[in-house]
């Protein structure tokens, strides 16, 4: 670790992990200085003094697939529409639509990448800079009291067997839980992801907004109760006491 | 009973009930903050809140940082280099009817001897009136200051307030209120300047029972700083409990005890004081205010006050949000 990063003053400072999945973004930050996040889509945290950037599986082969190798410090933030962001592109269909630009400061290359070592899909992560510079592994950012913690312990605590890092055919899934008919595929996010597509078969998918966990998590369990008394029940609950939904 | 009728209940700046919610860029100014980077963390908080149905929030005093600082020039133009940032942040506090207000630093002293410092306290009001109507917030956002310092001689000190206050450009003033003070500054001190000035009070609590010399009752405190504020704005006031723990102060590696001192906000509110005050005050028919509770456990002490104003009375909690 650099002698910049052993003040404690430093250390606390917070990070944005962005997940990008093409060559082209990562050279634009690299080169350019900046990222961009869609409005619509930004995560319920954006502010962060750094942002550093999860490179997905499309890096194929490159040593630097599925890990975090680089972050920078965040310089600034500009609210433009997508149109100003990439004038190459008048015509795409989200020309209009307004986009975080992140500027950022130099890329500054990990001493330790931080390797993705489960399936779990990944999304903007909130954490802080003495995390990303001590994790040995991506689960190892996250925060406490996040949702998905939230939920996944409640669901523990009343006494289900929830599976992390499932893969639904093509669509991976945060929490699955086994039911008669199969799976109830439970996919933390914010209403605001748009990506559509039919579960495979034995799989019934359940969107649960991050928000609605934060602001509401016993009306999150007794939407999942619902769903899995209309599956047939859930075959991996322990014994003890009834389910309090 | 409707919205907007509701007692809101709020709290200034940290928020201590979510991990990692920070309330403004505080990085040094060799590491270049900038403001766009507070509104980020602003646009955060504003969804914090909505999850907690918080209406009522005092932003960081240092949200554009060292927007006024005489010696680095390279920060002024924050405000207009993020004009579409403001205004998108502003839309998002509209939009979940969220009130918002500003209390700038001590420095800020209009009843000050010294002009210089009077001069750079009108800079800093007009910047932060500056933030506030880029945000295009209406006039219930106010920025909260304080008398200043009495420099032994309090009516000279607040005369001197009146006249720099009437200096100030009206886009500055009408943004302004006054807070009653703990020490010097009593409400009736701060009831003449409003007489002079035309600027409303925001009555605190804490400070009326600590330096209260005319013995002026609680309730008939408050109606007297409520109708200060003109008919179309809501006024707002400052609630706290005074601490009363022992603290174990640490210095230079020396432990040392100190006793409880009744100026000190405590972490959480007395909440039968708060619950009284307010059942007096809709008892006594006063018009709807806003108040922020300055309490240590910020956001968490809100949240635990609601809990136990629905515990303790259920009737007043349907007048609260």
């Amino acid at each position: 670790m650099s002698q910049e990063y052993t003040d404690p003053y430093n250390l606390r400072r917070t990070v944005l992990v962005a997940v990008v999945n093409n060559q082209a973004d990562l050279c634009r930050a690299a080169s350019e200085g900046w990222y961009r996040i869609p409005q619509r889509r930004a995560p319920r945290r954006t502010g962060a003094d750094y942002l550093a950037f999860y490179q997905t599986g499309a890096f194929g082969s490159e040593s630097e697939a599925r890990a975090i190798s680089y972050y920078a410090a965040i310089r600034r933030y500009r609210l433009l529409p997508r149109a100003a962001l990439l004038p190459d592109e008048p015509d795409h269909p989200r020309a209009e639509e307004y986009y975080f630009r992140i500027d950022i400061g130099p890329l500054l290359r990990l001493a330790q990448p931080i390797p993705a070592t489960s399936f779990r899909r990944l999304t903007f992560i909130h954490t802080t800079l003495e995390r990303l510079l001590t994790a040995q592994n991506v689960t190892e950012l996250k925060l406490e009291r996040e949702p998905f913690h939230a939920l996944w312990n409640a669901l523990r605590a009343n006494r289900l067997k929830p599976l992390s890092n499932r893969l639904a055919g093509d669509w991976p899934v945060d929490i699955a839980l086994r039911v008669r008919s199969g799976y109830l595929g439970i996919r933390l996010e914010d209403t605001n992801d748009v990506r559509e597509a039919a579960p495979p078969d034995r799989w019934t998918i359940l969107r649960i907004p991050d928000s609605h966990i934060v602001s509401d998590l016993q009306g999150c369990l007794r939407e999942i109760g619902r769903a899995l008394i209309d599956l047939g029940g859930a075959l991996d609950s322990k014994p003890g006491p009834e389910w309090k939904l | 009973m409707p919205n907007q009728t509701r007692i809101r209940l709020g709290f200034p700046v940290k928020v201590l009930g979510a991990s990692g919610l920070r309330s403004h860029d505080s990085r040094r100014w060799q590491n270049s903050p900038h403001l766009s980077v507070s509104l980020a963390y602003l646009r955060d908080i504003f969804l914090y809140l909505e999850s907690r149905d918080i209406r009522f929030y005092r932003m960081a005093g240092q949200l554009a940082p060292y927007l006024t600082h005489p010696d680095l020039p390279a920060f002024h133009n924050q405000l207009d280099e993020c004009s579409t940032e403001l205004a998108a942040i502003g839309d998002l506090a509209r939009q979940q009817r969220m009130r918002l207000t500003l209390h700038p630093g001590f420095f800020v002293q209009l009843g000050h001897p010294d002009p210089a410092l009077v001069a750079r306290s009108g800079q800093e009001l007009a910047a932060a009136a500056t933030l506030l109507d880029g945000m295009g917030l209406d006039l219930s956002s106010v920025i909260v200051i304080h008398v200043g310092g009495g420099h032994a001689d309090v009516p000279a000190a607040r005369d001197r307030f009146a006249r720099a206050a009437n200096l100030l450009p009206e886009s500055v003033r009408r943004r302004v209120a006054l807070e009653n003070g703990d020490q010097q500054f009593s409400l009736q001190d701060v009831l003449w300047a409003h007489r002079q000035t035309g600027i409303p009070v925001v009555l605190d609590t804490l400070h009326h029972r600590c330096h209260n010399p005319d013995e002026i009752p609680m309730l008939d405190g408050l109606k007297l700083a409520l109708a200060t504020w003109p008919a179309d704005r809501r006024p707002k006031i400052h609630c706290s409990s005074p601490r009363t723990a022992v603290r174990t102060l640490h210095r230079n590696g020396e432990a040392r005890i100190q006793m409880p001192l009744p100026r000190q906000h405590s972490d959480f509110l007395h909440p039968f004081e708060v619950i009284d005050l307010l059942q007096a005050a809709i008892s006594a028919g006063l018009r709807p205010f806003d108040v922020m509770l300055e309490a240590k456990a910020k956001d968490v002490a809100l949240l635990r006050l609601r809990e136990q104003i629905r515990n303790y009375a259920p009737k007043l909690s349907r007048c609260v949000q």
